[in-house]
Formats: structure tokens, sequence, C-alpha cells
């Protein structure tokens, strides 16, 4: 079996699930959604949710043209993206990981190593700098790639460390409308997450004294 | 293939899953949100976008190709019999000779061009049965490339912009996922396969007014008598 | 039926490559016995140096098939694979570099330059391609590990080699059986939304596959260095990209991935001792160009970008033996014991940090440039290190360095942690 064939085949074998037993339901606007895992959001219009357990994907108009993946909760040792458990040993050991006590520097290299890998082409990094998500201290990235065939796609993402796991939400789309038609949503969808009161008690708070001035929050951003 | 004309091993995975994922019980599926296109002639010019069309044959000495002759023959029917339907619909085809973009120098058109199957893959999968359907597009047929797409009117003078996607096999490789369809489908296929889609765009908004899918065991783009049953088929209920 | 029977094997079967004949090493001398003569030089005597007799004329220049032939089938294939990659994301577009590695090629295939054409594929690894129409991909990892222009020459030789002997014809057709079907379901992927869709695995096929024989990459062998020397370029350099290459190999533990290299090249140390061995009669005193130079100064302002991405496939052994080979050279040291560093932070196993520490501080002291991000890898083992104080010294020293780094804001916040 030829190795691009092989990647396809196990590529296709990771969707086999959602061809034949998932589907996405309706994230209804203006309510309050619970993604499981302690995290909540509140969408300022409707989604479509396609949930993989601590992964999950919501997009207005197809995987291919945006959508927001969420990471619930990462723990050491996982990766950012949601796999097949394969029993490629390739897979297992060049598929970048995210450790416990990785500081936010090297969780921006964990999230430029796995697009790397997951073959997105011509990575900028515009924008990173705190901010904050479900009011614990975190990051906001702003970047751009090109997919395999070439198409522009512009990303947001937010992320935090709680408890020790990491959670993400990391929005993508095409440069050429599909990114803006869901950009307003992602950010309000940023401003309204939350994390269970459980999970943001075990947060690890800003140090007695540590300041970063107000963190920016994406919300503010235009 | 062994005996019993099983493909082995995930090949025939992708195949199989690939069938059903896209192929429903229908052979085509038109969705339109527009059923006729503006009274002024002026209005009415479509521009056919490159087609991307490719014919295969197998040879009795094997091995499978392309088929360079056949193909050019396709594209040649297709251009011919769409001018002529849109003459009798008083809409005008605009010529689209070998443009920048083919060479991959106006970069704009080129960023258009991969949007458009972006979004022709994304129709296909979440528009038709299937379990990847949309819910926020529940009995809506809403898709558009944006505004951008208005560079296309600047630079064809041109109202539409038609798109043409084919693939199409006579011989063994079709065989090969007929076989795989027949499958998915509950049909007895013997002959080729062909398999695409169709997408007629309003420059001015990007808005897709019109697409339409076609998958069958039948039809052949290699004469002009083939060309005009397909493309009868594919632009079925297309805007008048 | 047999054939589409076949057909099909060839398809799936996992053994695309493998020629049919048997292993035969004379292939190598194809390439100089053509037209019955061999080519020899006698450099102490300061003969005269002998036009090279071989006969490339299976191919004539700008050769263009007939539309109605099955050949015009595959070159129709290819052309639409190249308009693709034009626009290909994993397209590397600088121009510089683009423009050094078609003058090599145009160089290297005489009077055949019109047909080539170069496309440079940001990726790592040591890879370079060529399809029966005359599209030629070279990834940018090979820029890392050709020492030299005369080795960079000598890999282009041999894929113009298999241009003009009509290998890819003779092993394209399986290929295309092969990738016509992606192509045919690519549309299928695309629907279902599957990323590596894309005419590019058709490329990626002939990449990675090395769908030619064992005896195609011996002849292919041959004619890189009869062409490389034809240009002027000293044919002893062809052997020893193929020693680092097998040191390389050798540090690996990816058994599958040796293997499977194995089962469509003959073995490094084969090809390595043809290849010096044949260099000898082929060399003339017209043959002596090397060109380290010339490729050291299109290499060095992109260098640390290529070495990243081979740090990023994560494949660590292998690494640290192209990073050695770099050391030897001796170019921009501070930049290669940063990442000697880099590997070891990223790997972390047990003393890595130390040692990492013990790098950055050698590239701060060792001559050449090294790249920015210096001073925030070492804070940032320091403060993994617990070793807080230095830590925010070097955090400061980066913040002084790179006042508008775009991650300025992030490093700030890490300099407020509370000292342990």
């Amino acid at each position: 079996m030829t190795r691009s064939l092989k990647r396809i085949a196990a590529i296709l074998c990771l969707l086999l699930p959602l061809a034949g037993c998932v589907s996405f339901t309706l994230a209804k606007g203006g309510e309050s959604i619970d993604l499981g895992e302690g995290v909540t959001v509140r969408p300022p219009s409707d989604w479509n949710r396609l949930s993989l357990g601590k992964y999950e994907y919501w997009t207005l108009d197809g995987l291919r043209l945006q959508n927001i993946l969420f990471v619930k909760g990462a723990e050491d040792g996982e990766a950012i993206v949601y796999r097949r458990r394969t029993t490629e040993d390739e897979e297992k050991d060049t598929f970048p990981k995210y450790r416990k006590g990785m500081t936010l520097l090297e969780i921006r290299e964990l999230l430029e190593s796995t697009w790397a890998r997951q073959e997105f082409h011509r990575v900028r990094v515009t924008r990173f700098g705190p901010a904050s998500l479900g009011g614990s201290s975190g990051f906001e990235i702003a970047f751009a790639y090109d997919t395999k065939d070439g198409l522009e796609m512009r990303g947001l993402a937010a992320g935090a460390v709680v408890g020790g796991k990491l959670y993400l939400a990391i929005y993508s789309g095409t440069r050429i409308h599909f990114f803006e038609r869901g950009e307003k949503d992602f950010r309000a969808i940023i401003e309204s997450y939350r994390l269970a009161p459980g999970q943001s008690a075990r947060a690890r708070l800003p140090a007695p004294g540590a300041s970063v001035g107000r963190p920016a929050t994406i919300a503010a951003r235009r | 293939m062994d005996g019993r004309g099983r493909i082995p091993g995930p090949a025939g995975a992708i195949l199989a899953v690939a069938a059903l994922l896209v192929l429903g019980a229908c052979q085509t599926t038109a969705h339109h949100t527009r059923a006729k296109l503006p009274p002024e002639p002026e209005k009415r010019r479509i521009v056919l976008l490159p087609p991307d069309v490719e014919l295969s044959i197998l040879h009795a000495g094997g091995g499978n190709e392309i088929n360079a002759e056949w193909t050019r023959l396709a594209r040649q029917n297709l251009s011919a019999n769409l001018a002529e339907r849109f003459g009798r619909i008083n809409a005008r085809l605009v010529e689209r000779k070998a443009s920048a973009a083919d060479f991959g120098e106006d970069a704009k058109e080129v960023q258009l061009l991969k949007l458009h199957e972006a979004v022709g893959a994304s129709i296909l999968i979440h528009q038709n049965q299937g379990s990847m359907l949309l819910p926020t597009k529940e009995g809506k047929f809403d898709w558009s490339l944006g505004p951008e797409a208005r560079y296309l009117k600047r630079k064809y003078g041109a109202d539409y912009a038609l798109f043409v996607f084919m693939r199409d096999s006579y011989a063994s490789s079709g065989r090969v996922a007929a076989m795989i369809f027949a499958a998915a489908l509950g049909v007895g296929i013997r002959g080729g396969v062909q398999l695409g889609f169709s997408s007629l765009v309003d420059i001015e908004t990007g808005e897709v007014v019109w697409f339409n899918h076609l998958a069958r065991a039948s039809g052949d783009l290699r004469t002009p008598e083939g060309a005009a049953e397909t493309i009868d088929v594919l632009l079925a209920s297309f805007p008048k | 039926m047999i054939r589409a029977a076949r057909y099909s094997a060839a398809l799936l079967s996992a053994c695309l490559a493998g020629g049919c004949a048997g292993d035969d090493t004379s292939y190598y001398n194809r390439a100089l016995e053509k037209n019955g003569e061999v080519v020899s030089q006698n450099r102490e005597s300061g003969a005269e140096s002998t036009p090279f007799p071989y006969d490339l004329a299976d191919l004539s220049p700008a050769h263009r098939p007939d539309p109605k032939s099955d050949e015009a089938g595959i070159w129709y294939h290819m052309e639409k694979v190249e308009r693709r990659i034009k626009t290909a994301g994993e397209r590397y577009r600088n121009r510089e570099v683009n423009a050094y590695l078609a003058s090599v090629a145009c160089r290297v295939t005489g009077s055949y330059c019109k047909d080539v054409r170069i496309y440079v594929i940001r990726a790592a690894g040591m890879n370079a391609s060529m399809a029966p129409n005359g599209m030629m991909s070279i990834r940018t990892g090979l820029l890392l590990r050709a020492r030299n222009e005369a080795q960079l020459a000598a890999v282009i030789g041999h894929e113009a080699g298999h241009y003009l002997r009509q290998h890819s014809l003779q092993r394209l057709r399986d290929v295309i059986d092969k990738t016509n079907s992606l192509v045919f379901f690519n549309f299928i992927l695309a629907a279902a939304g599957i990323p590596v869709a894309g005419d590019l695995a058709v490329l990626a096929a002939l990449g990675d596959i090395q769908a030619y024989g064992r005896n195609h990459e011996r002849e292919a062998d041959g004619y890189g260095l009869l062409l490389m020397s034809r240009a002027g370029y000293d044919p002893e350099e062809a052997w020893k990209i193929w020693d680092l290459t097998l040191r390389e190999m050798k540090a690996t533990k990816d058994y599958e991935d040796r293997s499977q290299f194995l089962a469509s090249h003959p073995e490094p140390e084969e090809r390595m001792a043809v290849l010096r061995k044949l260099a000898k009669s082929v060399k003339t005193d017209k043959t002596t160009d090397i060109g380290r130079e010339r490729l050291r100064e299109i290499v060095a302002p992109i260098r640390a970008e290529l070495i990243r991405d081979e740090l990023n496939a994560r494949r660590f052994d292998a690494f640290e033996v192209l990073l050695d080979q770099l050391i030897a050279d001796g170019d921009n040291l501070a930049e290669l014991y940063y990442f000697k560093g880099e590997m070891r932070r990223l790997r972390a196993k047990d003393d890595d940090l130390e040692k990492a520490l013990a790098f950055y501080a050698k590239a701060a002291q060792a001559p050449g440039t090294p790249p920015p991000g210096l001073k925030r890898s070492a804070g940032l083992v320091q403060y993994k290190l617990g070793r807080i104080d230095a830590a925010k010294e070097s955090f400061a020293a980066y913040l002084k360095d790179n006042p508008q780094a775009p991650d300025a804001g992030i490093v700030r916040h890490l300099l407020k942690r509370p000292a342990k």
C-alpha cells in the first residue's frame, strides 16, 4: 500500500464513524450550549455542531469553509486534534502532544507544529498575546495559512491552561468570505465561554503581584 | 480484485465510503434559488470557467490512462453544446480564452476557483442525503462565494459564471468503481461511471444560484450527441 | 479480466517498485557504455579530454507526444497536476532559490534545459522527483543535505536520467493507474472534507514511492554522473550525498521507512561504492567545479527555517546526524548550536534540558549569528528547571534585543512570575 493511499485510507477510516453514526446537531443562537467537560458557550446565532468527545467542531457552511475547533481539556500526552486511536507507530511518535507544565510559548509551538503536521502551509502568526478565556489567564493568537491545495485561510484562536489541562477554541475560515462570515460570532462565543466552577477552582490564578494590566479579550478587538 | 470482484484492503474501503458519502439513491439532484435569469439580455451573459473534465479508458493492452484526445473532444462538445443551449434561452456564452489564471498568474481568480471547488465539495457533502446534513441549512439552499466574486464580472464582462466538473470513465477502472457504486446503489452496473457537478454563480453577489450533481452509470462525452445528452442531464432545471 | 485483475493488483499491492529483471549492477555502466564505448580518461598523463560518446538521443529535446497516443494521456494528466502544483500551498515561492535551482538544472540538463521545469516544495527530507513531461519537484530538505552545488547537480542529474531514459513512462503507467483513481475519487474525497485530497497526492505519490525499479535507479545514477560531468561538475562529489543519507537512515529507528526506501533503491553502500569508482573514469581536468560558496550563499538566509522544518518532523536521531554534518561544514555555528539546544529542549528526555542550556551558551559564544529566539529558548529552559532568576535575565535580554517581537507580551507575562 503506497504511503499516500495509506494516509488517505487512515483518514477515511477516521471519518467512517462520522459518516455512519455521527451527525451535526443544532447549536441554537442565543442559548447557552453545554459542550461537556465543563465548558459552556452562548453563540449569537445558529451554528452546526459535531461533537467528538473532548473535541468538537462547529461550522456554519461546512468544515472546509470555516470551522471552530473546541478542545475541552487536553491532558498531558494528548494531541490537540481529534484522532482515532491508531496502531501506526508513525502517527504516535510524530504527532505533537500537550505536556502539563507547558508555558504559553510552548503552547504556541504546539499549535504551530500541529498545524505543520496537518499540512497547513505558509503558517504566519500575526498576533500572539495574553488574553483571558473563561475567566482564566491565557492567550489569543491570530494567524493565516494556505491549505495543501493553496486555498488561503485566516484563523483566530484563544486558549488557557486550567487545572493542568489545555482548553482551546480555534477558528479558521477561507480568507475570501467564509472567515468573515463567522468572525463576529466567534468573538462573542469566546466572550461567553465559561468553565464550570469545579474546573475554575483549580485554575492557576495569576501569582500575587503579577499583573498584565487588563488582559485583552478577543471580543474587545475589532 | 479477487475472483468474486471484491476489492481488498483500504482502497476498497475508500471507494465504499466515498460512494456512501456522496451518492444517494438519486442519480441527480438539482438545487436552485432562482428558476429564472433576469429578463434583460445584457444581464444574461454567462462565462464558462475552465471545465474540469477528464475521460479515461482501459486499453486492451492493459493499464489505465486519461485519454487526451477524448478529453479534448469532450471539452469541445461541452462548449459547443452550451453555446447552443444558451442561445436557445437567449443567454450568451462568454468566451473565456486561456487566461493568466490557467498559469497561476492571476492570483485572485485562482483563489476564487479554489474557493468554488471547496464550496462545491461542501454542497455535495452537506446538502444531499446522508448524515452530514447541516441543520442550519435545512430546507434552504444558501451558498455563496461572497462579493469578491465581482472580480470575475469585471474581468469577463459576464453576469454569471458556470463551473463544470466531470469525471467520466469507460472501462475497468470505472468498472472497479462501479462495482462499489453498484453495491451502494443496489444497482447492477456494467459500463463506465459518470460523476460530476455543475454550478451557476451570480458573480455580482457571489451567490450560487443553481447547483446540480450527477452520478450515473451511463453517458458518453466523446460524441456531440453523447455530450448533449450528458449536459441535458447535468443542466436539468437550469434557470431559464 | 485478467488484465483488470492485474491492474487492480498493481494498484493495491504494497510493492509498486521493484524491477522485474532482478538486480544488475551493470546498469550503472549503461550510461557510460552507450554505443559500445566506455569513456575513460587518464588525468595524470594530461591527455586531451575526449567528448563523451554516449548517446542521449533516446529522447530528443522538446518532445511532444502525439495527442492520440497513450503517452499523451499521461502527459495531459501530468499537466493537470502541474497546474495544481503552480498554486499549491506547499510550493516554496522564494525567488532566489527557485531561480538558482532552475539555473543549476538548466546547466545539468544541457540541451534539454527548455524541457525541464523546477518546482520547489517546502518540506523536510531529501527528495526530488521528475515526471515524464519534464516537471521536476525538489524538496527544500535537499538544500540542507547537499554540501555543495556539485552534489545538488548529482541529484538533479539523477532525476533527469529517469526522464531522459523514459523510466517514468515505463513506471508511470502503473502510477497513473493508482493516481488516476485518486484523482477520480479526489472529487469524492474532497466532498467528504478529507484534507489530503488533491492532485498533489499524485506528486506525493511520485516522490514518496520512488516508483522505479532498482535497475532504473542504477541507470539514473550513471546518467547523473555523466550529466554532471558534462556540465563541468566534479563527479567525485556524487557519492557523498548518499553517504549522508545512509548515516541519517542508520540513526533512525523507523524501520518501516528504511525498508520502504530499500525496496525501490539499491543499498546506499552499493551506490556509494559504484559511484566512487565510476567517477574516476568520467572525471577530466574540465570537471572540477564544486560550487560550495554558491550554494552556501543561497542557503544561508533560509537555513534556519529549513532546519526548523527538519526539527518539526521530530526524527531526533537522524536530525542530529544532519546537524553534526552542518557543524562539520562550519557555517554560522551559532545558529547550529542553537538548534542542537532546540532539539534537546523539544525532546526533553533525561538530562536533555541541562544539555540544551549548555548548547545555548555555546551558541552565544560561537561565531555567526544565532536566531533571535536564542535568549527566549534559554529562558524557557531555565524556567522549566526552576531557575527563575536566570530565566528572568534571559527573557529580559530577549525583550531588549527584540522589543517588537510578536510574543513580547507573553514573555513579559512570564517575566512577572514570582521568584521561587
